[in-house]
């Protein structure tokens, strides 16, 4: 991993294109500000993990366990 | 074509329940054939099943029946991968979960599972409206009846 130190209001490029820039910290939080094209993607990290935990919990599902859903919902 | 499914047994698929993920689910990225099947008395369920291996299945549900209002925005990119020429061309699917209390259901309304209807190209997406969740309740909590 490539370690850059960045004050405040610094940036970096990645290519041509895409600019990261620190806005503010304060204590341990960091605000970034992102310029890049619009199909490039930008997420938080945590979003792609939820998603893949999300993933393999419900690939756990049993085929009896659609049995119980259906029933609750002929109750309703 | 015969499919080993993990909810049904060995059972005969047409090509027309086939659809093709290029890059994979998350967690899954090696997993690209899939076959939608049907679920028996619950039109509001279906089976996601990878098509080569049996243990490898999803249920899927319209998240339309459980968010009336639900918005998805899909970018430049999805599109192009889902070799989209229209909008209307798309299903929309949420993948359901069960945990331990088969009451404890939830649908994920941020990673929708988008399946062009015409080319069968599907692609599991980051909705760009990320204040949904991965764990939006089924049925709302109702107060226990005495």
């Amino acid at each position: 991993m490539l370690i850059l130190a960045r004050k405040e209001n610094e940036s970096i490029m990645i290519g041509d294109d895409i600019e990261i820039t620190i806005l503010n910290i304060k204590g341990d939080h960091a605000k970034i500000g992102i310029k890049a094209p619009i199909n490039v993607k930008v997420y938080r990290k945590e979003i792609f993990e939820e998603i893949q935990s999300s993933n393999i919990q419900a690939s756990k599902i049993k085929p009896d366990d659609l049995k119980n859903v259906s029933d609750l919902f002929k109750k309703d | 074509m015969k499919v080993n499914t993990k909810a049904f047994g060995e059972i005969e698929i047409s090509e027309k329940q086939k659809i093709h993920f290029k890059n994979g689910i998350f967690g899954f990225d090696d997993v690209h054939d899939f076959v939608l099947i049907d679920t028996p008395n619950n039109p509001a369920f279906f089976w996601m099943q990878a098509e080569y291996q049996p243990e490898t299945a999803f249920v899927l549900i319209d998240p339309y029946l459980i968010v009336k209002d639900y918005k998805l925005k899909l970018d430049a990119k999805d599109q192009e991968e889902l070799k989209l020429s229209d909008e209307k061309d798309i299903l929309i699917f949420s993948i359901v979960t069960i945990y331990s209390d088969p009451k404890d259901i939830t649908i994920n309304l941020l990673g929708p599972v988008i399946i062009n209807r015409l080319t069968h190209e599907a692609k599991q997406i980051i909705n760009q409206n990320d204040y949904y969740s991965v764990k939006h309740p089924l049925i709302e909590k109702k107060e226990e009846k005495c």
